[in-house]
């Protein structure tokens, strides 16, 4: 808890810094703590080389989005965070809709936060479980390309594998 | 009329959100294939040609049946699988199991494999491990049961994979059948090997020039390893000195040899289970050496060699015990209350006395 305090200033020092996140989608702009956004490593790379202006464009995020990756960032920067609650406001981003899902993962990828990027697979990784591929292909509206033949050559080379490793 | 608006609806939402998948870059994809099991992943496999392509790129565990047509499809899988590390090759006991020529295909195809699990490859030999050993210099782990090959397969393995950590050896028939026992080890893998299990071994002796060479040595399993020990554990206690965890199960070693695993003083787990020879002689020995020990299990295998005296040395000269087993051990109230007493009360010590 000591600290938390200590921490806060060193990443904002020498006084508060605050960045501009503007969503090139909608023109949404938050106003982030610096030590908030730096969780983004793309963001971190741009403040390290000097590329950021006091308003930082992403492009192809809504800013609906970026509200719960801002979310995300916040809670893993408060020092003062135990897992459990981690754990617990993570689980509250991702129960989301597929689409937003996926929106999350592409944001989470460009931003470069490896444990959204996690998280967010993870959660779409649940929802198609245990599914035969057929469901599969309905959940994500994915077209067959296979011919018939090739579809049975790859099922053939499943026969060789055994299910789990080790 | 309604269905077919319903349809319609549907069918827009269809395209939005294929599009919506058909936007992820690879890597994403792969990332969602990550967090599904082998299973799951065959399914996914089937959903599309991308699909395929990307989880057959990510993969980097890969678990065969190692019978031996499957040969012929060497080719086709691992050009599919091109970025596996981890592989484990199966064969049951009622097939015959792939030979030399499949290992060595697939040892070019996977230059960069860095953990091996063999099962049941009965159809192996040394020629076949020796090739595989040399152009896969990076292997991490290996683990092989009932297999046929012998000590030059192994040594070619320990000669040429100077980053081997892990070697776990069960039931290898190749050492058995010869009547000379050959040597195992040390090669250029005992600078770097960390762990050595050995089950189900005739002639496991014949490991001991590995081990006692094994100077960076932290965890030593040997189980069920038939013949005579006495001679080697002593040794190997007296010279790998670095391990922290020794685990001994059914061996037939006197209570002078157990007693030498008290120079090793960083030993924090201790199993020694059905050891019929061991006495309070070793185990206070091993006490008063051994000051780091944090679990200790002994299963005295109703022999009634171990009571309260090695137990109450335990107690005095171990303040680190966090978990004590005891199966078949004549212990009393009057050991545990020395235990109980000797150690900080800050430290909980579990005891399970079957």
């Amino acid at each position: 808890m000591a600290s938390a305090p200590e921490n806060e200033k060193n990443a904002s020092a020498p006084e508060k810094k605050t960045l501009t996140l503007k969503s090139m989608i909608n023109n949404e702009e938050f106003v982030v703590d610096e030590h908030v956004a730096l969780q983004s490593v793309t963001i971190k790379n741009m403040v390290d080389s000097d590329c950021a202006g006091d308003v930082i464009p992403v492009p192809t995020i809504s800013g609906e989005i970026l509200a719960l990756v801002i979310e995300y960032c916040k809670n893993h920067a408060n020092p003062s965070a135990s897992e459990d609650d981690l754990k617990k406001a993570d689980a509250g981003i991702v129960a989301k809709d597929i689409y937003t899902l996926i929106d999350l993962v592409l944001a989470a990828n460009f931003l470069d936060i490896k444990g959204l990027l996690e998280v967010t697979s993870q959660k779409i990784a649940d929802s198609i479980k245990d599914l035969p591929h057929q469901d599969v292909r309905e959940i994500f509206g994915v077209e067959n390309d296979y011919t018939p033949e090739e579809e049975a050559a790859v099922r053939a080379e499943h026969d060789w594998a055994f299910e789990g490793f080790p | 009329m309604h269905a077919v608006e319903n349809d319609s609806i549907h069918d827009v939402i269809d395209h939005a959100i294929s599009d919506y998948i058909s936007n992820l870059p690879d890597e994403c994809l792969a990332c969602i294939f990550q967090s599904l099991g082998s299973g799951d992943r065959k399914w996914c496999s089937l959903v599309c040609r991308r699909w395929f392509q990307v989880e057959g790129q990510s993969r980097h565990c890969l678990s065969l049946n190692a019978q031996s047509d499957l040969l012929s499809a060497i080719p086709s899988i691992f050009s599919r699988f091109d970025s596996v590390t981890k592989l484990a090759l199966k064969c049951d006991r009622r097939s015959v199991s792939i030979s030399d020529d499949a290992l060595i295909l697939i040892s070019l195809r996977c230059r960069n494999l860095t953990r091996l699990k063999l099962c049941g490859c009965r159809e192996l030999t040394d020629a076949g491990v020796a090739v595989f050993a040399k152009n896969c210099k990076g292997l991490k782990k290996l683990s092989c049961g009932s297999c046929a090959f012998g000590a030059k397969g192994m040594n070619a393995v320990l000669d040429n994979c100077s980053s081997l950590e892990e070697l776990s050896v069960q039931r290898l028939r190749g050492i058995t059948d010869g009547a000379m026992e050959e040597p195992i080890g040390p090669g250029v893998a005992a600078s770097s090997l960390r762990t050595i299990c050995l089950k189900d071994l005739y002639n496991g002796q014949c490991f001991g020039p590995l081990i006692i060479g094994s100077k960076k040595l932290r965890s030593l399993k040997l189980f069920r390893c038939y013949g005579d020990w006495d001679t080697h554990l002593e040794v190997i206690a007296n010279r790998v000195t670095s391990m922290v965890e020794i685990h001994l199960e059914r061996l037939q070693v006197s209570d002078k040899a157990l007693a030498a695993i008290s120079n090793c003083l960083c030993l924090e787990t201790l199993h020694l289970v059905k050891i019929p020879e061991c006495t309070n002689f070793a185990l206070k020995s091993i006490a008063e050496g051994s000051k780091l020990l944090r679990k200790l299990h002994i299963d005295g295998w109703k022999t009634n060699r171990i009571s309260d005296e090695g137990l109450m040395a335990v107690g005095k000269h171990c303040p680190n015990l966090q978990e004590l087993v005891l199966i078949g051990v004549n212990a009393t109230k009057l050991s545990f209350r020395v235990i109980g007493l000797e150690l900080p009360k800050s430290r909980t010590v579990g005891v399970v006395w079957k």
